[in-house]
């Protein structure tokens, strides 16, 4: 690495934000989505899970640059995950709950989008243990959360959470 | 209060209409009000018209189980009741008039929705039908699972959301929002931008604007592409960014984009004065910068 490349690699980093603070407070909505019991995850989504798992821990293990100061982002995005992960939970299980009721054109459709974005997550978290400090992943991250929980509040209506929380993704 | 009985008469009869009937019924409403239409599928088209009245017309579901058509205060109904099975039968065909100046909200389920020539401003979903919109204003809001969304001559507020349909517009709107996940958006304004934002998972997403003064602009993907032309005096700072593949790429300006250590390329430029912002990343997709 050159002079110039150095000054660059320290201008952008005294770009970084210090501190990164949700857009909003996504608590109530986890409580309210843990106060009502949910059934254990199936398989396929342990299978899942543990797919996104080796991904992230591959991207740790292959590519991850030493030395960057991350605490914020990394704190940011356990915290978002820490969130998402009852609601994904709980909006999973009552897709599962009523898939069989939809047409069936319309349920390969969803089918299609949900394994889009567990892909595009996968991906986003790759991206992110490279570059643990870019804020506009951690909201990229959040957003297609968001478009996750939209997609099936749009075909299995009367959730328990109020979908104008998210309304924005879909 | 004449209005308001004779709004009660009508819903009296309409409630008795039964599934496959004919329907044709009017009632007297406000000019202003807001409309909320219901029905899960078939086709529905909502015209605007310069009467203070809403009409309609066509054949309601086979299966329907009730016609709900009234009118409370400002808010008027039309609602076609079914069961939640619905695996036989046609579904309802419905023209429905509206005085031009009312607020539409109409839900669907896997019907065709149609708005044409509203201006008071149009909330439009369905899950799995096609949602086609012109000549409408105010505020407009389209959204759909896996139907397309066509926008032609809209103006106001505008905001698309798909997951995998497609969105193609033509509108006039300085604020424009953009959601899909694997759809694909060509949108275009012929008014000058202030707002736009969009987002997508894997679809690409394609618009054609001028900005005005002090515009803002952020847009966002994971693997799909972003293709912004604009106006080559606009006076924002230009950001583009992919964070691993993809690339950039700039055809408004000479400026080329950096590629940093871990193959991301980054292109910061400013234009006019530079007042507004453009801000457009994805993590693997490519982000281009072209002239209108």
């Amino acid at each position: 690495m050159n002079a110039n490349s150095d000054e660059a690699l320290d201008a952008l980093t005294a770009r970084l934000p210090r501190s990164i603070e949700p857009s909003r407070d996504l608590w109530p909505y986890v409580d309210a989505r843990i106060a009502s019991p949910t059934p254990r995850a199936p398989l396929w989504q342990l299978a899942l899970a543990a797919g996104i798992a080796a991904l992230f821990v591959g991207a740790l293990l292959l590519g991850m640059p030493r030395g960057i100061p991350a605490d914020s982002a990394v704190a940011y995005r356990q915290q978002l995950d820490a969130a998402f992960s009852p609601l994904r939970q709980a909006s999973l299980t009552r897709y599962r709950a009523r898939a069989d009721r939809l047409d069936p054109a319309l349920r390969r459709t969803v089918e299609t989008n949900l394994a889009i974005i567990d892909r595009a997550l996968a991906e986003i978290r790759v991206a992110l243990e490279r570059d643990p400090d870019d804020a506009e992943l951690g909201q990229i991250l959040k957003r297609t959360y968001e478009q996750e929980l939209a997609i099936i509040d749009a075909v299995t209506p009367n959730a328990p959470v109020d979908p104008q929380q998210y309304r924005g993704a879909l | 209060m004449k209005r308001l009985i004779v709004a009660v008469l009508t819903l009296s009869a309409g409630a008795a209409a039964q599934a496959g009937e004919a329907v044709d019924k009017t009632l007297d409403v406000r000019a202003n009000g807001l409309v909320r239409i219901e029905n899960v599928r078939g086709r529905i088209a909502v015209d605007g018209w310069d009467r203070d009245q809403v009409q309609v017309v066509g054949t309601l579901d086979d299966r329907a189980k009730a016609f709900v058509f009234e009118t409370s205060g400002a808010t008027t109904t039309v609602r076609v009741e079914t069961p939640d099975n619905l695996n036989r039968g046609e579904g309802s065909n419905l023209v429905i008039h509206v005085p031009k100046t009312s607020r539409v909200r109409a839900d669907v389920v896997s019907a065709e929705l149609h708005l044409t020539d509203l201006a008071g401003g149009v909330d439009g979903k369905t899950v799995s039908g096609d949602i086609e919109a012109a000549e409408v204003g105010d505020r407009i809001e389209l959204a759909t699972v896996s139907g397309d969304v066509r926008l032609t001559r809209g103006s106001g507020p505008t905001r698309f959301a798909t997951v995998s349909g497609d969105i193609e517009a033509d509108a006039d709107s300085a604020e424009i929002e953009i959601s899909t996940v694997s759809g694909r958006a060509r949108v275009a304004s012929s008014a000058r931008v202030r707002e736009l934002t969009m987002h997508s998972v894997s679809g690409d997403l394609e618009v054609g604007a001028s900005l005005a003064d002090g515009a803002h602009v952020r847009g966002s993907t994971t693997s799909g592409d972003i293709r912004l032309a604009i106006n080559p005096d606009a006076s924002v700072v230009v950001e583009l960014k992919t964070t691993a593949g993809g690339g950039v790429r700039n055809t408004l300006t000479k400026d080329k984009p950096n590629r940093g250590i871990s193959g991301a390329e980054a292109l910061d430029l400013t234009l006019g004065s530079g007042q507004g912002g453009v801000e457009l990343t994805t993590v693997s997709g490519r982000v281009e910068l072209a002239p209108l």
